[in-house]
Protein backbone atom coordinates (compact mmCIF):
# COMPACT_ATOMS: atom_id res chain seq x y z
CA UNK A 1 0.00 0.00 0.00
CA UNK A 2 1.25 3.36 -0.82
CA UNK A 3 2.23 5.68 1.44
CA UNK A 4 -0.35 8.53 1.73
CA UNK A 5 0.98 12.22 0.89
CA UNK A 6 1.09 14.91 3.63
CA UNK A 7 -1.75 17.14 3.89
CA UNK A 8 -0.41 20.63 4.69
CA UNK A 9 -3.90 21.87 6.18
CA UNK A 10 -6.00 20.60 8.51
CA UNK A 11 -8.73 18.47 7.70
CA UNK A 12 -12.51 20.90 7.81
CA UNK A 13 -14.33 20.72 11.09
CA UNK A 14 -17.66 19.47 10.43
CA UNK A 15 -20.55 22.52 11.13
CA UNK A 16 -22.40 21.02 13.70
CA UNK A 17 -18.82 21.08 15.76
CA UNK A 18 -18.17 24.74 15.54
CA UNK A 19 -21.42 25.67 15.57
CA UNK A 20 -22.87 27.14 18.86
CA UNK A 21 -25.98 25.93 19.79
CA UNK A 22 -29.05 28.06 20.70
CA UNK A 23 -29.42 27.01 24.82
CA UNK A 24 -31.68 29.54 25.80
CA UNK A 25 -33.89 27.29 27.86
CA UNK A 26 -37.90 27.68 27.69
CA UNK A 27 -40.39 30.31 28.47
CA UNK A 28 -42.32 29.34 31.96
CA UNK A 29 -45.51 28.09 29.86
CA UNK A 30 -48.92 29.28 31.26
CA UNK A 31 -51.09 26.18 31.78
CA UNK A 32 -53.24 25.13 33.52
CA UNK A 33 -52.98 22.03 35.65
CA UNK A 34 -55.95 21.65 36.77
CA UNK A 35 -57.53 20.74 33.13
CA UNK A 36 -58.55 17.71 31.96
CA UNK A 37 -56.07 17.29 29.10
CA UNK A 38 -52.82 17.96 31.55
CA UNK A 39 -54.70 15.08 33.78
CA UNK A 40 -55.12 13.59 30.57
CA UNK A 41 -51.08 13.83 29.11
CA UNK A 42 -50.08 13.39 32.86
CA UNK A 43 -51.77 10.05 33.55
CA UNK A 44 -50.78 8.40 30.20
CA UNK A 45 -47.48 8.16 32.37
CA UNK A 46 -46.57 5.28 34.89
CA UNK A 47 -48.44 5.63 37.95
CA UNK A 48 -46.06 3.97 40.95
CA UNK A 49 -48.71 2.79 43.41
CA UNK A 50 -47.37 3.15 46.80
CA UNK A 51 -46.48 -0.60 48.71
CA UNK A 52 -49.33 -1.06 51.67
CA UNK A 53 -48.15 -0.43 54.95
CA UNK A 54 -48.86 -2.37 57.99
CA UNK A 55 -52.27 -0.37 58.39
CA UNK A 56 -53.94 -1.80 55.41
CA UNK A 57 -54.61 1.43 53.79
CA UNK A 58 -52.24 1.69 51.19
CA UNK A 59 -51.41 4.74 52.24
CA UNK A 60 -47.29 4.81 52.23
CA UNK A 61 -45.03 7.13 53.07
CA UNK A 62 -45.16 8.48 49.46
CA UNK A 63 -48.97 9.15 49.35
CA UNK A 64 -48.44 12.55 50.10
CA UNK A 65 -47.65 14.95 47.17
CA UNK A 66 -44.02 15.60 48.59
CA UNK A 67 -42.22 14.57 51.15
CA UNK A 68 -38.55 16.04 52.89
CA UNK A 69 -36.04 13.68 53.16
CA UNK A 70 -32.86 15.66 53.69
CA UNK A 71 -32.49 16.43 57.42
CA UNK A 72 -31.42 19.93 55.92
CA UNK A 73 -33.87 21.59 54.76
CA UNK A 74 -37.74 20.43 54.55
CA UNK A 75 -39.04 23.39 52.19
CA UNK A 76 -42.51 24.61 53.59
CA UNK A 77 -45.03 24.35 50.96
CA UNK A 78 -48.70 25.51 51.36
CA UNK A 79 -51.08 22.62 52.44
CA UNK A 80 -53.19 23.10 49.95
CA UNK A 81 -50.83 22.29 46.85
CA UNK A 82 -50.28 19.03 49.31
CA UNK A 83 -54.15 17.52 49.11
CA UNK A 84 -54.59 16.55 45.74
CA UNK A 85 -57.62 13.77 45.83
CA UNK A 86 -56.27 12.67 42.98
CA UNK A 87 -53.10 11.58 44.66
CA UNK A 88 -54.47 10.18 47.91
CA UNK A 89 -56.62 7.19 46.84
CA UNK A 90 -54.97 5.20 44.24
CA UNK A 91 -57.89 3.65 43.39
CA UNK A 92 -58.76 6.52 41.50
CA UNK A 93 -56.32 6.08 38.81
CA UNK A 94 -57.18 3.66 36.12
CA UNK A 95 -54.75 3.61 33.02
CA UNK A 96 -55.99 0.19 30.90
CA UNK A 97 -55.39 -1.04 27.89
CA UNK A 98 -58.40 -1.89 25.35
CA UNK A 99 -58.63 -4.17 21.89
CA UNK A 100 -57.49 -2.49 19.39
CA UNK A 101 -60.67 -2.56 17.83
CA UNK A 102 -62.55 -1.31 20.91
CA UNK A 103 -60.15 1.47 21.34
CA UNK A 104 -60.94 2.87 17.36
CA UNK A 105 -65.02 2.38 18.39
CA UNK A 106 -64.53 4.09 21.22
CA UNK A 107 -62.18 7.40 19.37
CA UNK A 108 -65.29 7.13 17.01
CA UNK A 109 -68.16 7.72 19.24
CA UNK A 110 -65.82 10.65 21.31
CA UNK A 111 -65.23 12.02 17.86
CA UNK A 112 -68.75 11.88 16.29
CA UNK A 113 -70.11 13.55 20.00
CA UNK A 114 -67.02 16.21 19.68
CA UNK A 115 -65.83 14.58 22.71
CA UNK A 116 -63.32 12.95 24.48
CA UNK A 117 -62.51 9.34 24.59
CA UNK A 118 -61.68 9.40 28.75
CA UNK A 119 -64.78 11.08 28.86
CA UNK A 120 -67.45 8.79 27.12
CA UNK A 121 -65.41 5.82 28.94
CA UNK A 122 -66.19 7.24 32.50
CA UNK A 123 -69.34 7.55 31.28
CA UNK A 124 -69.96 3.63 30.43
CA UNK A 125 -68.38 2.58 33.48
CA UNK A 126 -70.72 3.88 35.97
CA UNK A 127 -73.41 2.00 35.51
CA UNK A 128 -71.64 -1.46 34.48
CA UNK A 129 -69.15 -1.10 37.64
CA UNK A 130 -72.20 0.78 40.03
CA UNK A 131 -74.49 -2.47 39.44
CA UNK A 132 -71.69 -4.56 39.56
CA UNK A 133 -70.92 -3.65 43.01
CA UNK A 134 -74.11 -3.83 44.27
CA UNK A 135 -74.56 -7.92 42.84
CA UNK A 136 -71.18 -8.42 44.74
CA UNK A 137 -72.48 -6.40 48.03
CA UNK A 138 -75.64 -8.67 47.38
CA UNK A 139 -73.63 -11.59 48.08
CA UNK A 140 -73.09 -12.64 44.04
CA UNK A 141 -70.27 -13.00 42.15
CA UNK A 142 -71.64 -12.41 37.83
CA UNK A 143 -68.96 -13.59 35.19
CA UNK A 144 -67.57 -10.90 33.11
CA UNK A 145 -67.57 -11.43 29.31
CA UNK A 146 -63.96 -12.17 28.35
CA UNK A 147 -61.87 -10.15 26.57
CA UNK A 148 -59.47 -11.08 23.78
CA UNK A 149 -56.95 -8.12 23.80
CA UNK A 150 -54.53 -8.86 20.89
CA UNK A 151 -51.36 -7.96 20.74
CA UNK A 152 -51.99 -4.38 19.32
CA UNK A 153 -54.00 -2.38 21.97
CA UNK A 154 -55.55 1.13 22.72
CA UNK A 155 -54.86 3.23 26.06
CA UNK A 156 -57.43 5.08 28.30
CA UNK A 157 -56.19 6.29 31.32
CA UNK A 158 -59.46 7.87 33.81
CA UNK A 159 -59.70 9.29 37.15
CA UNK A 160 -62.53 7.76 38.40
CA UNK A 161 -65.04 9.80 40.86
CA UNK A 162 -64.34 8.48 44.42
CA UNK A 163 -67.99 6.58 44.97
CA UNK A 164 -67.00 4.95 41.49
CA UNK A 165 -63.55 4.07 42.65
CA UNK A 166 -65.02 2.84 45.84
CA UNK A 167 -67.12 0.35 44.21
CA UNK A 168 -64.08 -0.46 41.91
CA UNK A 169 -62.04 -1.28 45.40
CA UNK A 170 -65.11 -3.11 46.71
CA UNK A 171 -65.35 -5.47 43.56
CA UNK A 172 -61.48 -5.97 42.62
CA UNK A 173 -61.16 -6.74 46.18
CA UNK A 174 -63.89 -8.91 47.32
CA UNK A 175 -63.48 -10.86 43.79
CA UNK A 176 -60.04 -11.00 44.31
CA UNK A 177 -59.86 -9.58 41.08
CA UNK A 178 -57.55 -7.20 38.65
CA UNK A 179 -58.10 -3.46 38.41
CA UNK A 180 -57.73 -3.13 35.00
CA UNK A 181 -59.07 -6.71 33.93
CA UNK A 182 -62.66 -5.55 35.54
CA UNK A 183 -62.66 -1.96 33.77
CA UNK A 184 -61.52 -3.61 30.57
CA UNK A 185 -64.30 -6.14 30.50
CA UNK A 186 -67.11 -4.10 31.79
CA UNK A 187 -66.03 -1.06 28.93
CA UNK A 188 -65.55 -3.37 26.15
CA UNK A 189 -69.23 -4.32 25.94
CA UNK A 190 -70.58 -0.86 26.71
CA UNK A 191 -68.81 0.61 24.16
CA UNK A 192 -69.54 -2.14 20.80
CA UNK A 193 -73.33 -1.33 22.39
CA UNK A 194 -72.85 2.30 22.03
CA UNK A 195 -71.40 1.94 18.94
CA UNK A 196 -74.32 0.06 17.70
CA UNK A 197 -76.56 2.84 18.60
CA UNK A 198 -74.87 5.98 18.38
CA UNK A 199 -72.55 5.04 14.96
CA UNK A 200 -74.34 2.57 12.98
CA UNK A 201 -77.51 2.63 13.64
CA UNK A 202 -77.57 6.37 13.36
CA UNK A 203 -79.39 7.67 9.98
CA UNK B 1 -34.41 27.45 36.29
CA UNK B 2 -36.46 24.65 36.43
CA UNK B 3 -34.45 21.78 34.99
CA UNK B 4 -35.60 18.57 34.13
CA UNK B 5 -33.11 15.26 33.80
CA UNK B 6 -35.36 12.29 32.48
CA UNK B 7 -35.60 9.42 30.04
CA UNK B 8 -37.51 6.77 29.49
CA UNK B 9 -34.64 4.20 30.05
CA UNK B 10 -33.14 3.06 33.38
CA UNK B 11 -29.00 3.38 34.23
CA UNK B 12 -28.09 6.11 32.46
CA UNK B 13 -26.71 8.11 34.56
CA UNK B 14 -29.56 10.46 35.73
CA UNK B 15 -29.71 10.53 39.09
CA UNK B 16 -25.63 10.82 39.22
CA UNK B 17 -25.95 13.86 36.74
CA UNK B 18 -28.65 15.43 38.74
CA UNK B 19 -26.66 15.53 41.91
CA UNK B 20 -23.04 16.38 40.54
CA UNK B 21 -25.02 19.44 38.49
CA UNK B 22 -26.96 20.56 41.93
CA UNK B 23 -23.78 20.10 43.88
CA UNK B 24 -22.13 21.97 41.46
CA UNK B 25 -24.77 24.94 41.37
CA UNK B 26 -24.59 25.00 45.10
CA UNK B 27 -21.11 25.56 45.11
CA UNK B 28 -21.57 28.07 42.71
CA UNK B 29 -23.66 29.97 45.72
CA UNK B 30 -27.21 29.13 43.91
CA UNK B 31 -29.75 28.23 46.17
CA UNK B 32 -30.50 25.07 44.30
CA UNK B 33 -33.17 22.59 45.28
CA UNK B 34 -32.78 18.12 43.82
CA UNK B 35 -36.23 16.85 43.57
CA UNK B 36 -36.23 13.23 43.62
CA UNK B 37 -39.45 12.30 40.94
CA UNK B 38 -38.46 8.51 41.26
CA UNK B 39 -40.29 7.18 43.87
CA UNK B 40 -39.39 3.50 42.85
CA UNK B 41 -35.78 4.13 43.27
CA UNK B 42 -35.25 7.53 45.02
CA UNK B 43 -31.64 7.16 44.05
CA UNK B 44 -30.66 10.56 44.58
CA UNK B 45 -32.72 10.84 47.87
CA UNK B 46 -29.69 8.34 48.61
CA UNK B 47 -26.91 9.93 46.92
CA UNK B 48 -27.91 13.56 49.18
CA UNK B 49 -28.27 11.41 52.63
CA UNK B 50 -24.98 9.99 52.02
CA UNK B 51 -23.92 13.19 51.12
CA UNK B 52 -25.13 14.22 54.51
CA UNK B 53 -23.96 11.39 56.19
CA UNK B 54 -20.46 12.29 55.32
CA UNK B 55 -20.51 15.99 56.47
CA UNK B 56 -20.39 17.01 53.16
CA UNK B 57 -20.72 20.84 52.46
CA UNK B 58 -22.33 22.84 50.25
CA UNK B 59 -25.62 21.22 51.87
CA UNK B 60 -28.29 20.35 49.15
CA UNK B 61 -31.51 19.69 49.84
CA UNK B 62 -33.55 17.00 48.43
CA UNK B 63 -37.33 16.56 48.51
CA UNK B 64 -39.11 14.20 46.69
CA UNK B 65 -42.69 14.53 44.74
CA UNK B 66 -44.74 12.13 42.70
CA UNK B 67 -47.91 11.81 41.01
CA UNK B 68 -50.11 14.28 39.82
CA UNK B 69 -49.65 17.00 41.73
CA UNK B 70 -45.94 16.80 40.97
CA UNK B 71 -45.87 20.00 38.89
CA UNK B 72 -47.65 22.09 41.47
CA UNK B 73 -45.12 20.78 44.29
CA UNK B 74 -42.29 22.06 41.12
CA UNK B 75 -43.85 25.92 40.71
CA UNK B 76 -44.15 26.13 44.60
CA UNK B 77 -40.27 25.16 45.09
CA UNK B 78 -39.47 27.23 42.16
CA UNK B 79 -40.81 30.28 44.30
CA UNK B 80 -38.17 29.92 46.68
CA UNK B 81 -35.15 28.52 44.88
CA UNK B 82 -32.83 30.12 42.49
CA UNK B 83 -32.39 26.63 40.64
CA UNK B 84 -34.95 23.23 41.19
CA UNK B 85 -33.35 20.03 39.50
CA UNK B 86 -35.47 17.10 38.78
CA UNK B 87 -34.93 13.69 38.63
CA UNK B 88 -37.35 11.31 37.55
CA UNK B 89 -37.43 7.75 36.63
CA UNK B 90 -35.75 6.02 33.51
CA UNK B 91 -39.68 5.21 32.43
CA UNK B 92 -42.37 7.15 30.98
CA UNK B 93 -43.91 8.14 34.23
CA UNK B 94 -46.89 10.81 35.29
CA UNK B 95 -43.63 12.37 37.07
CA UNK B 96 -41.48 12.54 34.41
CA UNK B 97 -44.81 14.24 31.99
CA UNK B 98 -45.71 16.85 34.99
CA UNK B 99 -42.26 17.95 34.85
CA UNK B 100 -42.16 18.49 30.99
CA UNK B 101 -45.17 20.71 31.52
CA UNK B 102 -43.36 22.93 33.15
CA UNK B 103 -39.73 23.08 33.06
CA UNK B 104 -37.42 25.28 30.84
CA UNK B 105 -35.03 22.45 30.38
CA UNK B 106 -34.98 18.77 29.86
CA UNK B 107 -31.82 17.07 29.83
CA UNK B 108 -31.59 13.31 28.42
CA UNK B 109 -28.44 11.12 29.20
CA UNK B 110 -28.10 8.89 26.31
CA UNK B 111 -25.57 6.85 25.47
CA UNK B 112 -26.12 6.43 21.97
CA UNK B 113 -26.16 2.65 21.85
CA UNK B 114 -29.28 0.75 20.08
CA UNK B 115 -31.57 0.02 23.09
CA UNK B 116 -31.30 3.19 24.24
CA UNK B 117 -31.31 4.95 20.65
CA UNK B 118 -34.90 3.11 20.35
CA UNK B 119 -36.29 4.81 23.55
CA UNK B 120 -36.27 7.91 21.32
CA UNK B 121 -39.86 7.79 19.73
CA UNK B 122 -41.67 7.08 23.23
CA UNK B 123 -39.25 10.19 24.28
CA UNK B 124 -40.46 12.26 21.53
CA UNK B 125 -43.85 11.81 21.89
CA UNK B 126 -43.81 12.58 25.48
CA UNK B 127 -42.09 16.17 24.07
CA UNK B 128 -44.42 16.32 21.55
CA UNK B 129 -47.63 16.43 23.90
CA UNK B 130 -45.60 18.30 26.33
CA UNK B 131 -45.05 21.26 23.84
CA UNK B 132 -48.64 20.74 22.67
CA UNK B 133 -50.67 22.08 26.11
CA UNK B 134 -46.61 24.64 26.32
CA UNK B 135 -48.01 27.13 23.48
CA UNK B 136 -45.35 29.48 22.73
CA UNK B 137 -43.11 28.25 25.79
CA UNK B 138 -41.62 25.14 23.63
CA UNK B 139 -39.54 22.88 25.44
CA UNK B 140 -36.51 21.33 23.36
CA UNK B 141 -35.05 18.14 24.69
CA UNK B 142 -31.22 18.26 25.23
CA UNK B 143 -29.90 15.05 24.81
CA UNK B 144 -26.30 14.74 26.47
CA UNK B 145 -23.90 12.18 25.63
CA UNK B 146 -23.82 9.90 29.34
CA UNK B 147 -21.21 7.48 30.75
CA UNK B 148 -19.95 7.24 26.64
CA UNK B 149 -16.55 5.03 26.34
CA UNK B 150 -13.17 6.82 27.05
CA UNK B 151 -11.55 4.68 23.72
CA UNK B 152 -11.10 7.81 21.14
CA UNK B 153 -12.40 5.67 18.47
CA UNK B 154 -15.78 5.53 20.00
CA UNK B 155 -18.22 7.14 17.50
CA UNK B 156 -21.01 7.96 20.10
CA UNK B 157 -20.50 12.04 19.62
CA UNK B 158 -21.43 11.83 15.97
CA UNK B 159 -24.03 9.12 16.94
CA UNK B 160 -25.77 11.50 19.23
CA UNK B 161 -25.72 14.34 16.71
CA UNK B 162 -27.21 11.68 14.11
CA UNK B 163 -30.55 10.69 16.69
CA UNK B 164 -30.49 14.29 17.31
CA UNK B 165 -30.94 15.30 13.70
CA UNK B 166 -33.49 11.89 13.29
CA UNK B 167 -35.66 13.44 16.29
CA UNK B 168 -36.66 16.83 15.48
CA UNK B 169 -37.66 18.90 19.02
CA UNK B 170 -33.71 17.79 20.63
CA UNK B 171 -30.57 18.94 20.13
CA UNK B 172 -27.16 16.92 21.01
CA UNK B 173 -25.10 19.29 23.95
CA UNK B 174 -21.84 20.33 23.24
CA UNK B 175 -20.62 18.12 26.90
CA UNK B 176 -19.77 14.65 26.23
CA UNK B 177 -19.53 12.64 29.81
CA UNK B 178 -17.40 9.79 29.61
CA UNK B 179 -17.56 6.71 31.68
CA UNK B 180 -15.42 7.31 34.63
CA UNK B 181 -14.13 5.84 37.96
CA UNK B 182 -14.68 8.98 39.05
CA UNK B 183 -17.92 8.95 39.60
CA UNK B 184 -18.51 5.94 41.54
CA UNK B 185 -15.87 7.25 43.98
CA UNK B 186 -17.33 10.57 44.12
CA UNK B 187 -21.13 8.79 44.84
CA UNK B 188 -19.22 6.34 47.48
CA UNK B 189 -18.87 9.99 49.31
CA UNK B 190 -21.72 11.53 48.75
CA UNK B 191 -19.42 14.50 46.74
CA UNK B 192 -19.92 15.72 43.33
CA UNK B 193 -16.50 15.05 40.82
CA UNK B 194 -16.16 18.51 40.99
CA UNK B 195 -15.27 18.30 44.94
CA UNK B 196 -12.35 15.36 45.01
CA UNK B 197 -9.21 15.99 46.41
CA UNK B 198 -5.93 15.52 45.32
CA UNK B 199 -7.82 14.48 41.83
CA UNK B 200 -5.92 12.12 39.49
CA UNK B 201 -5.97 12.79 35.60
CA UNK B 202 -8.94 10.76 34.98
CA UNK B 203 -10.68 12.61 38.11
CA UNK B 204 -9.62 15.44 36.52
CA UNK B 205 -11.05 15.10 33.44
CA UNK B 206 -14.72 14.23 34.57
CA UNK B 207 -14.42 17.03 36.90
CA UNK B 208 -13.74 19.46 33.63
CA UNK B 209 -16.76 17.62 32.03
CA UNK B 210 -19.23 18.34 34.73
CA UNK B 211 -18.38 22.14 34.81
CA UNK B 212 -18.31 22.06 31.16
CA UNK B 213 -21.33 21.41 31.26
CA UNK B 214 -22.46 23.58 34.07
CA UNK B 215 -21.44 25.97 31.88
CA UNK B 216 -23.15 25.11 28.71
CA UNK B 217 -26.18 24.83 30.80
CA UNK B 218 -26.49 27.36 33.01
CA UNK B 219 -23.67 29.84 31.67
CA UNK B 220 -25.97 31.20 28.92
CA UNK B 221 -28.64 32.47 31.12
CA UNK B 222 -29.69 35.40 31.42
CA UNK B 223 -33.81 35.89 31.96
CA UNK B 224 -35.95 33.68 32.02
CA UNK B 225 -39.52 35.27 31.19
CA UNK B 226 -43.23 33.92 31.30
CA UNK B 227 -44.92 33.08 28.13
CA UNK B 228 -47.13 35.96 28.58
CA UNK B 229 -44.55 38.47 29.40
Amino acid sequence: MPKPPLRLTRPARPEARNKQLDLRPALSPEIDLNSPEVQAFSLRGRVIVPPLVEDGRGEGVLASGIQARSPVLAPRLESSERDDPVVDDPWRYAAIKLPALSGRKLSEIADRRCSKRTRVALELLQRPLRELARNHRAGECPPLRRVSAGVSRSGVSLILPQDLADDLRYVVETRGAVKAQVLTRLLVPEIDALYIKEILRRP
Amino acid sequence: MQLLVGGVKGGTGKSTLAANLGIERARHGKKVILVDADPDQESLSDYIANRDEHGALPSVPVVQAKGSTTAKSLQALARDFDDVIVDCGGFDSIELRQAALISHAWVVPLNPSQMQIWTMPKLKTVLDEANAMRGNAQLTGWLLGMRISTNPYSSAKDDLRAVAKAFPGFQALRTIIHQRAAFEKAEKLGLAVTELEKPSTSERRARDAIRELHEELFGSITTVRSANA
